[in-house]
């Protein structure tokens, strides 16, 4: 028992002490390490929806639908004709938004999610190979939705706008107050440091301040859904509805907005 | 422990992570999914030990680590802990059933969790962490109630238990 206890230890002790050193040198390994690994991992999932999208040609599903019964053929069509049709819609809305943008934009589509719940992030299939940098800021056509955290050469992570640590400087439409949009675990966004004597009401658009890189100015981001006093009695703060529903974001544009 | 059998863990900690990112930040309930990484890792370290344990939730946080935000290593390290002391418990436990499965989840979710909520106070700061601790209750509860189907699924896969060679 004496020999499995001397022989047990170390390896956890050794493990501890890596993990230990992996957080130690942080920034001198992550460049070597999470970037290429992030690529690698990346893979599958992209690899994942090529497949999906090879069996969604219209070509090949019709053949396999003939050989089907009649009315089950026709319910997988029409299920099919309903999810392109949507798709459709997006993308004609996306293609709308771009040409309506007088920046250059690199569309992207989601492969992946943050595993963990209280940080919000995305994983884009467009990398440093198709232009995708580290702060452009990514949005749909319904509006701003993050910004590129990781860039690897074929895959990108966005930090969505309600993530704990995404602060963006915003804009009321209305009012013309300004404040400092920021995220939480709930994966709501709240506009902090808001003046005491602002009048911002309920339903106002919040758009993008243009402050710094995160974004171009005027792109929307969400409504106020409610308003409130900080426990300080220094600032108003106000709860904001992102126009996009973050869970089903499929596919992203990433704005060059440039300098 | 066999090579095919450390083959087996990794196999099992990928899959699983590949359904983590993938499918299961879907069905989020309150802002919480299952946390089917941390469960293996329990699974292992009362199957093959702290060692095992240890090593498997090394990996499994260094996978979570390289497509989350947070600080790198801080999963690795919170899993770590996590499988090391599943593995510390596995003789200490009476028995090891539904309950026990159920309540160590729970508490594992809770460890990791701290972990994260002081790499992401020192990142965030307080106002941004609001509602943090109540979507780890969830989370928590989430957790403990996959437990017991993956540990049966699991159990299966691995086969009885491993006992430490002395």
């Amino acid at each position: 028992m004496r020999i499995y206890r001397i022989r047990k230890f170390p390896t956890v002790l050794f493990l501890l002490v890596l993990a230990v050193i992996i957080i130690a040198f942080n920034s001198k390994i992550l460049p070597y390490l999470r970037g290429p690994a992030f690529g690698i991992m990346t893979k599958p999932f992209s690899a994942l929806k090529g497949v999906k999208a090879y069996f969604a040609r219209p070509g090949y599903s019709e053949e396999n639908l003939r050989l089907k019964q009649h009315i089950g053929a026709l319910s997988v069509t029409l299920a099919r004709m309903k999810e392109i049709s949507r798709e459709n819609e997006r993308l004609r809305d996306i293609l709308d938004f771009k040409k309506n943008l007088p920046y250059t934009v690199i569309t992207a589509r989601v492969i992946a999610r943050n595993p963990t719940d209280w940080r919000k992030a995305i994983i884009i299939n467009k990398g440093k190979r198709h232009g995708v940098i580290k702060g452009m800021p990514c949005a749909t056509a319904k509006g701003l939705i993050g910004s590129v955290e990781e860039a690897s050469g074929d895959s990108s992570k966005i930090m969505l706008i309600t993530d704990p640590n995404s602060k963006i400087g915003v804009l009321l439409e209305n009012s013309r107050e300004s404040g400092l949009l920021t995220g939480s675990p709930r994966g709501e966004c709240k506009i902090i440091y808001l003046p005491l004597e602002s009048k911002i009401q309920k339903g106002e658009k919040v758009v993008t301040a243009g402050f710094g890189q995160a974004a171009p100015k005027g792109l929307a981001i969400g409504k106020i859904a409610a308003i409130g006093v900080e426990n300080s009695n220094l600032y108003k703060y106000a709860i904001v509805e992102p126009m996009e529903d973050m869970s089903k974001v499929e596919e992203v544009l990433c704005i060059d907005a440039g300098e | 422990m066999r090579a095919n059998s450390r083959l087996k863990i990794y196999t099992v900690i990928l899959i699983l992570f590949f359904l983590e990112a993938a499918l299961i930040g879907r069905l989020r309930i309150h802002g919480a999914s299952p946390g089917l990484l941390l469960i293996a890792v329990i699974f292992f370290g009362f199957h093959f030990g702290r060692a095992r344990g240890a090593e498997a939730g090394l990996i499994a946080g260094i996978l979570k680590d390289i497509f989350s935000l947070t600080n790198f290593g801080v999963n690795a390290f919170s899993f770590l802990l996590v499988g090391a002391l599943a593995g510390y418990l596995r003789k200490k436990l009476a028995r090891e059933n539904f309950v026990t499965e159920f309540f160590i989840s729970a508490a594992a979710v809770y460890l990791t969790s701290s972990v994260s909520f002081l790499d992401l106070s020192r990142l965030a700061g307080e106002t941004a962490l609001e509602g943090f601790w109540a979507i780890i209750f969830y989370k928590s509860l989430y957790t403990a109630f996959a437990a017991a189907p993956i540990f049966f699924v699991l159990g299966k896969i691995f086969g009885p238990k491993e006992t430490p060679r002395i």
